[in-house]
Order: structure tokens, then sequence, then C-alpha cells
């Protein structure tokens, strides 16, 4: 099951990478070639890799397992998926607008409170511990630009 | 200079103070990384590049190596002690280290994975040294089509022998090649799937991917394994040295672990994971109690992690002779020498001595500083293991982020690098292996180069890609590597048809 679905998502792909060649203007100054001929080469092997995968998923002799798999991680993992990539991704486009040390300070109190399960003191000393640790080796010894964001430093 | 001048100046390159502190560094970190499970070299690898964009490239280069080796010493700690390996190389030596330590020999079997890994480590170096100039003239020969059809070659073995399925190594393969076609082209000026977006021009950096296929999907599915229970941590017994009768039992497998390992590291495709398989395999096939092999032997400890070790050496020598890297953590390796606007390949030799010399000095350096450092601190590393997984995977994430986006400087980046986390973690949950991906990141402009230059030169005509027999023989072993398992699963399914009886 799963190489017939990932034959349809090649299929899908290298249909949305035939409409970005499409796009690509032909300029063909001392290249015999062109800037679209190795991308088509690419679209073409793509294709041929979801027509094997679609052969390979064909001959699985059954599609239950992989069902019983699909079925397990919505019942058992999706969720916890769902919220870790959330969160991940929050923090992400808060890293900017709020700056590193706020975002971080947000991002480690929330999800080491919510991950550890010891006492509670814990992740808040490691939160204030390595934000500020973190701030100082980055930015002041290894000279990283991190962003201010709120905080006028 | 004479050869051997060179092997002495690069001695005194790797002896230079800042430059030891530095293999030093790497090699501790790289232990740390190799003893948390979860976090192999490659992730580690791609965590610590942008932080070292501010320093001389040698010295970059010698911390990165360390830290490569490094994680091959540490990854059989949590193996042993844990029966988790540290990273996928380390899975072999799990099956006998932990029973060893169950039976409280855990010191033994910590003492021969050292042992192993240091004798294995240098003897690899030396290979190294002796093989990777010859092999570096022979690439001098090698024009714009063998340069092709050598890439082909490369990314056809690590598609095929990554992952259960040659088709979904493919995939994971082409899709990498896509995304190397974004940005400027360089030939005719024009951008190619950016969308009109200014940021994309510059392509997306291997970087970028690697920190999201590695860091971000990993951190990932550990929340879902941490969240289901921890693993337990066995206490280290007995003394952390060998019986003389442990070491009789040990130094062959050693040898033959070691051979193995560095002959399989020098051929692309499957890392120093086959390799520790092919020698758990020839000690458990030779040996006169075969049964005992899963219950604590020693044999099936010294032999593949000896393999692990070597295949390190063998990795160096096509990376920095040929500039093919032979898996994920050479291909991150590669894009550091790139980053650093050095060329690995024929050229190096002659072009960066001290660089490349300097690097393999440190490489005999850093071997002995892992064998004297891991021994004695080995309870400290472990202590890195009853790290609370709640703290440590937030803590993982933001060094993450810190590193994409000080690559430059951009919001974006990190909106990428949570897309290719996104993208890793459906890898990890369908079987797709993502070394294969990465690797032709790395390599997809230079393959499109040559390819380009090839059909220039011929004026548009593609025989000259088999015009030599350099190209035509590593375009055979291209295609043999992805047809042969192919032809020898369908051999395989007749053979079954034809024993069963017809119903």
């Amino acid at each position: 099951m799963v190489n017939v679905i990932l034959a349809l998502v090649a299929l899908g792909i290298a249909a949305l990478y035939g409409l970005g060649i499409a796009a690509i203007p032909q300029m063909m100054f001392g290249d015999v070639l062109g800037p679209t001929a190795y991308p088509r080469l690419l679209m073409i092997l793509l294709i041929g890799v979801a027509g094997l995968l679609l052969v390979e998923g064909m001959r699985e002799k059954s599609w239950a397992p992989a069902r019983a798999n699909l079925r397990a991680f919505l019942r058992e993992d999706a969720l916890t998926f769902v919220l870790a990539a959330g969160a991940v991704l929050a923090f992400f486009l808060l890293f900017r607008p709020l700056g590193y040390l706020l975002s971080t300070l947000l991002f480690l109190l929330v999800s080491m409170l919510v991950l550890y399960r010891g006492p509670r003191w814990i992740p808040v000393a490691v939160t204030l511990g390595f934000c500020g640790a973190s701030y100082l080796i980055f930015v002041h010894a290894f000279g990283t630009q991190l962003p201010r964001g709120l905080l006028p430093f | 200079m004479l050869p051997i001048d060179h092997i002495l100046n690069g001695f005194s390159v790797a002896f230079q103070f800042h430059n030891l502190g530095f293999a030093l560094l790497g090699c501790v970190l790289g232990t740390l990384v190799g003893v948390l499970p979860g976090l192999g070299p490659a992730a580690g690898m791609a965590l610590l590049l942008p932080l070292t964009f501010g320093m001389e490239p040698t010295t970059a280069l010698i911390m990165l190596a360390g830290m490569y080796y490094g994680a091959m010493y540490g990854g059989s700690t949590t193996s042993i002690l844990i029966n988790t390996p540290g990273e996928a190389s380390s899975v072999m030596t799990a099956i006998d280290g932990y029973q060893m330590a169950r039976n409280g020999r855990a010191g033994a079997a910590l003492a021969v994975s050292a042992i192993a890994s240091v004798i294995a480590g240098t003897f690899s170096v030396i290979a190294l040294t002796l093989m990777a100039v010859p092999l570096a003239r022979f690439g001098l020969k090698f024009g714009p089509a063998e340069h092709f059809a050598i890439l082909i070659f490369s990314m056809a073995a690590v598609s095929s022998l990554t992952g259960k399925s040659v088709a979904r190594g493919l995939f994971s393969m082409v899709i990498g090649l896509m995304i190397s076609t974004i940005g400027i082209d360089l030939q005719s000026g024009m951008p190619r799937f950016t969308g009109g977006n200014l940021e994309l021009q510059d392509g997306i950096s291997f970087l970028v991917a690697a920190v999201g296929f590695f860091a971000i999907a990993e951190v990932l599915v550990n929340v879902e394994e941490h969240l289901r229970g921890n693993s337990t941590v066995l206490a280290i017994k007995g003394r952390l040295w060998l019986t003389a009768e442990e070491w009789r039992r040990s130094y062959m497998p050693i040898i033959r672990g070691t051979l193995i390992g560095f002959f399989k590291g020098v051929i692309p495709g499957g890392g120093a994971t086959i390799s520790t398989m092919l020698s758990y395999s020839l000690e458990r096939s030779i040996h006169k109690e075969k049964e005992k092999f899963g219950t604590g032997m020693i044999e099936g400890v010294a032999g593949p992690e000896a393999a692990n070790n070597a295949a390190v050496g063998g990795h160096m020598v096509p990376l920095l002779a040929l500039g093919i890297p032979t898996g994920t953590t050479t291909a991150i390796l590669l894009g550091a020498f790139i980053i650093f606007g050095i060329q690995p390949g024929p050229l190096l030799f002659t072009r960066n001595p001290d660089v490349v010399w300097g690097l393999i000095g440190s490489m005999y350096i850093g071997n002995l500083m892992l064998f004297v450092l891991n021994l004695p601190l080995i309870a400290l590393f472990v202590r890195v293991l009853h790290t609370p997984t709640g703290i440590l995977l937030p803590l993982i994430l933001v060094i993450a982020s810190i590193g994409v986006y000080s690559i430059d400087n951009s919001a974006q980046d990190l909106l990428l690098t949570w897309c290719f986390g996104i993208a890793g973690y459906a890898f990890k949950k369908c079987d797709i292996p993502i070394a294969p991906l990465i690797l032709a990141m790395v390599l997809g402009g230079k393959m499109e180069q040559s390819f380009r230059q090839s059909m220039t030169i011929s004026g548009g005509d593609p025989a000259i890609l088999w015009s030599s027999w350099i190209a035509v023989l590593f375009l055979a072993l291209a295609a043999l590597m992805v047809l042969g398992p192919l032809v020898l699963r369908l051999l395989r399914r007749r053979r079954v048809a034809q024993a069963t009886p017809a119903q």
C-alpha cells in the first residue's frame, strides 16, 4: 500500500515539476541543451520510479499489515505528532518577531513542562540557564547574529 | 615535496595547539552524539557545521572529522548498556554487547569495543594515507563524462544498498536531485523553480535539508518514543579491561573486522552498517560454537566494532581522492569542504596539501585521543544517558534552529527546515532511506554540470557518456547496483514458486 501511495505522490511531484519546467525561460547561448533539458530528464526518471513503485506495490501479497500500521499510527501517535510539529512550527514562526531569547524561553518552558515528568523547578532552571548561556556563547563567543525581536539586546 | 614530507607537514598542522584543541572538542562532542540514541554523526555534524563558519577551514574540518569518528566510538556505549544503538552502525554490537552487560561483563564489552576501535581506526588512517594519492592520480584521468558516470554509480549504490526497497531509494535520490535544481542555473543565468522568491535564487542549502531530515525528524520520532516509556541503563560491572582469555578470543575478529570495514568503506553505499553485518556474520559462521552468538560472545562485539571504525577511514578515501561521498556523513563532510571553498578530488592534494594532510594527521591523533579519553571517562559519558529525554529533545531543537538561522540569517530557512523535518518524519515512517536524498542534494549540481559539459563538448551527442572504458565501467556498475537486487528478487520468487507444489 505504501508503495502505491508513494507512486501517486511521485506522479504528483513530477506533474508539479513539469509545470515548473514550463515556466523556465529558454536561453541557450553557448549551451546546446539549455536550462530545461536536465530537469526534463529528472522528471522522466521520477515517472519511471513511480512505475517501479507501482509494480512493487501491486506485487505485495496483502495490504492488511500496512493498513494496521496506519490505524495504529492514527490511534497512538498522530495527535502527538501534530502537537509536536505544531509547537516546532510556532517556535520557528516566532523566532524573528519575538527574538531569540523570548521565543526560546517560551518554547523551552512549555515543551519541557509537557515532556519532563520530574520536579517542576528543573525545566524552569534549565530553560533560564540554557537561554542565558547559549545567548552569551553564540552571540558573544561565536559572533552569531541572532534576532533581537522585542528586546533591545 | 616527497610524500613523507607531506605527511610530516600534515602532522605539524595537526599538532598546532588550536587544532589539537578542536580535534579534542570534536572527539568529545562526537562521543556525546554517539552516546545519545537517535542522534547520529550525520545529525551531529549538520547541527555543528553552521557554527564553524567563522573558523579557519582546516580547524573546522579537523573538528568535524573528530566528531565523525567520535560518534562511531560513542555509538557502541548505548548498544552495550541499553540495547539501543547510538547510531545505525552499532546495531550488531547490541546483540552480544548487551548480553555481555547483562552477564556482568559490561566493562569488558566496553573495553574490547574501545580497543577494536583504536586498532581499526589507526589501520584505516594508515591505509588512507597510502591509498589516497594513487587514487587521486587515477582521478586526474577523469573528464566530465567519467565524472558523470562515477557520480551516477555513487548515487545508484547508495540508493540501492540503503533501505529495503530499491524503488524507494531511487525515489529518495530523484527528489534530492530535483531539489538541487532549485535556484539560478549557473550556465544560462535563468532562475529555475524559485516561484519568484528571491531567497530561493541561491538554491536550498543542503544543510537546511540535513538538519530538517535528521535533527527535526529525529526529535519528532523521539517525542513519540519518549511518551511511550524509557529504556533502563545497565550499570558497568567488572573491571574495564579484558582477561587474557578474552583478549585471545578478540584479536583475530578485530583484524578481520578491520579489513572488512576498510574495504567495504571504500565502496559507496550502505555506510558502515553493512560492514558490521558482514563482520558479525563472518565471526558467527567460522566460530565452533555458532549457537552461542547472541548470548554475550566477545567476538560478536570485537569484529563489528572494528569494522565500524575502519569504515570511517575507508569512506575518506573516495571522498578526499575523488570527491565522491559514500554515505550521508561523508556527504555532509563534502558539503562542509565546499562551504569552505575547498573542492575534494584529484586536485585537492596539490592545491590544498595543508588542509588534506593536516586532516589526515589529525585522524591519527584523534583516534589515540578517543582511546585515552574513552575508557577513563566512560562513566562520565554514561551519565549523559541519564539526561531526561524531556529536557534533551527541546534543547536539540533550539540548537538546530540557531544553526539553521545562522547560515543566512533567514527565517525562511527555518520554515524550510520545518518542511524537511515533516518530510523526514514521513520518510522514516514509510521506510524511505534519507541518505540518497542528502547525497543527491550535495552532488546534484556537480552532476548536472558534468552532464552539460559533456554534451557541450560532444555538440549534443549523448554517445560521449559511454565513450571511455572508465565511464562504461562505472555506468555498468551503476546498472548492476540498481538491477541486481531486482533480478535477484525475481529469481528467488521463481525458485520459491518452483519449489511450492501446485495446489
